[in-house]
């Protein structure tokens, strides 16, 4: 279980990042603070002008200090300009560099955590709570540092202008610290509530717009506008109750500032009526007062904002310490192609035994169905063989080497994995099957196109390879988009390659376009075709049957075809010899 | 064009990346407001206890006074009204010093206070010094 961010500990959390930019939250600080002490001053110079001016009718000091207090104001002015563009520089920097953590974890995360509605809440960490990071920083440690240390001038000020006006102002702090301490758990509680509310439903939204047409398709549509209006009410309702929580804290701070205020000034009329204190002390007692309740209030909602920022700074927090991608330092490298899973056990959180000491070897060149029931295993022993997960138990081998004490890029290099859904990223035809090879040449890519058999596809649009595809540009259907991956596969050359259900979606006709091409990209490597067409299955030396965590059958597909019960089952097949 | 894209550079190596153009201009302010504060003389004045009449303020039990300004400024509730009265000569008796006003002046009678201006001051002293000094 992770540790509960304190204030104090989501600052410690933030300061690595801080350093990072040490020198613009330095300049930024001293920017704050010096505007902070200037307006401690101007009300002072004030005070003096009217005295002056009032009871000496000094004409000359009051148009010098009014020449000083006109200075201040323009330089405060000016300095504004300076704040704010550090501000702008770091809002940009500071947080782009928080973002830029997260995300490159959310990439090495163990797959384990991952989920698509993890990827929803993904969005609100990414865009939303790395802002608050930096709102924390600004104005829950910056301006609140601020606010305390300009309530400790105010009240020492007044304390020596009369020790029962400074005591007022002392009571007033002191209560609201009270007020600020008892609701601040309730406060923070809340503020979890509402950010794990908005961020189910920023999930579930995620999920809901990828499926769209799914929806429309099953005419869910009146289900799920039901299910939204639910969600927002829930939001709505989390949100209100902790705006409300907040709003009474507020309230009982303004109320208790407002008797407080009123108890001041008949204290101060009374003393300016005994002669104690001259118009232009009571001007700066007045001023000194307003802006130490607007200082009480101020740190005071800052020290709520702060709750609910830490729980999203909780978040993050959260998030980083999920463990990464387990790898070794050692580089894989494959001249056969012979893979050895040797008494494989592996489960999930929901299904804690999913292979049971699974062995099984497939040699050098060899083609391998996997094949059994939706749920069974087959893919997860396919991604462990890329090192998406481990196993718990057992060891893979690939050519004799430990897959476990390989480094998860040189895994990656030597494995390729074609699945169902093709990954299609905004940019030109090339631009997508040169992820499969960056440093492939023209020659190359071409070969790879055409060994995919999306060449002639190519060949007809105006642009060629450099078309744009993907949500700028034209649209594949989903035989193309197969092709695409083989072309990566064929240009990025693995020695081993997995087909994971990768013609589960396409029509007959294409499939056996698709298969036609597999030919001339599987040759003299070594296979690995997870399906449930029985047409996949027959393209391959050997087909395994996966039941219960272990391999229940194994051999050529025709002969499964004529003597296992198991395999006609599987694929429905009621004669033998189809 | 070519004006905005140079300035928007200079925006940036001055203004965001480097803070030097800000530290200059903080402290040739605070050097400015130094200067300036310390150069405004500022009168200090002291408050005693007197009897006004006829021409004279009386202040008793004090024995030296060393008045740098001509002007005195004599009340009775200063929040209500203050004289200011020019001193013509100073007479020291028995525990008593006698401001002896120029003619034609309008005078309170009876127990009053005056202050007078006894030190100077500058202005960064009374603001940061003299903050307690309400009277």
């Amino acid at each position: 279980m992770n540790v509960r961010l304190t204030y104090f500990s989501a600052v410690r959390f933030l300061s690595r990042y801080i350093k990072k930019y040490k020198k613009h939250f330095i300049t930024f600080y001293i920017g704050w603070l010096i505007d902070s002490l200037l307006v401690v001053v101007m009300p002072v110079l004030l005070g003096i002008m009217i005295d002056e001016i009032v009871y000496y009718q000094n004409l000359e000091v009051f148009l010098k200090c009014a020449l000083v207090l006109f200075s201040c104001i323009v330089f405060s002015g000016i300095l504004y300009f300076f704040i704010y563009a550090q501000h702008g520089y770091l809002m940009n920097m500071f947080v782009f560099s928080i973002r830029k953590d997260v995300f490159i974890h959310y990439q090495k995360c163990d797959a384990r955590f991952l989920s698509s509605a993890m990827s929803g809440e993904m969005v609100s960490v990414l865009q939303s709570y790395c802002e608050e990071c930096m709102h924390f920083v600004i104005r829950n440690i910056i301006h609140f540092s601020n606010g305390i240390l300009l309530l400790c001038i105010y009240t020492i000020y007044l304390l020596l202008v009369d020790w029962r006006i400074g005591l007022i102002a002392l009571g007033a702090a002191i209560v609201s610290t009270i007020i600020n301490m008892r609701l601040e758990g309730k406060i923070r509680g809340l503020g979890t509530e509402e950010r794990e509310c908005y961020g189910e439903y920023i999930g579930w939204i995620y999920e809901i717009i990828t499926a769209l047409s799914n929806i429309r398709m099953l005419g869910a549509q009146k289900r799920v506008e039901e299910l939204f209006e639910k969600k927002q009410k829930a939001i709505f309702g989390a949100g209100r109750k902790s705006e409300f929580a907040k709003l009474k804290a507020e309230n009982a701070i303004a109320f208790v500032n407002l008797v407080v205020k009123l108890v001041m000034y008949v204290l101060a009329a009374w003393l300016a009526i005994k002669g104690n204190v001259t118009l232009g002390v009571l001007i700066v007692i007045f001023e000194f007062f307003d802006k130490l309740s607007y200082q009480i209030k101020g740190i005071s909602l800052r020290y709520f904002d702060a709750q609910t920022r830490i729980s999203y700074i909780q978040k993050i927090y959260d998030f980083l310490q999920l463990p990464v991608e387990q790898e070794g330092n050692g580089e894989l490298l494959i001249k056969r192609g012979e893979i050895q899973f040797d008494k494989i056990t592996m489960g999930y959180e929901e299904t804690p035994v999913l292979l049971k000491e699974l062995s099984l070897i497939i040699k050098s060149g060899e083609r391998v169905a996997l094949v059994g029931k939706s749920g069974c295993g087959k893919s997860t022993l396919a991604h462990m063989l890329i090192g998406f997960f481990r196993p718990q138990s057992g060891v893979i081998r690939i050519d004799g080497q430990n897959l476990s004490e390989c480094n998860l890029r040189s895994v990656r290099q030597e494995i390729g994995l074609v699945q169902q859904d093709v990954c299609v990223f905004d940019g030109t035809i090339r631009q997508n099957i040169l992820l499969g090879n960056k440093y492939a040449k023209e020659k190359e890519l071409i070969e790879a196109c055409k060994a995919a058999g999306l060449w002639e596809v190519i060949e007809a649009l105006p642009d060629g390879l450099d078309t744009m595809i993907g949500s700028q540009g034209q649209g594949l259907s989903g035989g193309q988009k197969q092709r695409l991956a083989i072309a990566r596969i064929y240009l990025n050359n693995p020695r081993i390659i997995i087909f994971d259900e990768a013609t589960s979606s396409l029509d007959m006709e294409t499939e056996q376009v698709i298969h036609r091409e597999l030919d001339k990209v599987l040759r003299n490597k070594t296979a690995i075709i997870i399906a449930h067409r029985q047409s996949s299955v027959m393209l391959c030396d050997r087909v395994v049957l996966l039941e219960d965590g272990k391999i229940v059958e194994s051999g050529k597909p025709y002969e499964m075809i004529r003597t296992s019960v198991r395999f006609q089952k599987l694929f429905a097949i009621e004669e033998a010899g189809i | 064009m070519m004006n905005r894209k140079k300035i928007t550079a200079g925006y940036l190596k001055y203004v965001v990346k480097s803070p030097i153009v800000f530290y200059i201009y903080v402290i040739t302010f605070l050097l400015l407001f130094l200067l300036m504060t310390n150069a405004i003389s500022v009168d200090r004045r002291t408050s005693y206890s007197a009897i006004a009449d006829k021409g004279q303020v009386q202040i008793v039990n004090e024995t030296e006074l060393e008045l740098l300004d001509k002007r005195i400024y004599v009340y009775t509730e200063k929040n209500q009204e203050v004289l200011t009265l020019l001193v013509s000569s100073i007479e020291f008796g028995d525990g008593i010093i006698s401001f002896i006003l120029e003619q034609d002046q309008d005078i309170l009678s009876g127990i009053v206070t005056v202050e007078a201006v006894t030190e100077r001051s500058t202005l960064f002293h009374k603001i940061f010094s003299e903050v307690s000094r309400t009277r």
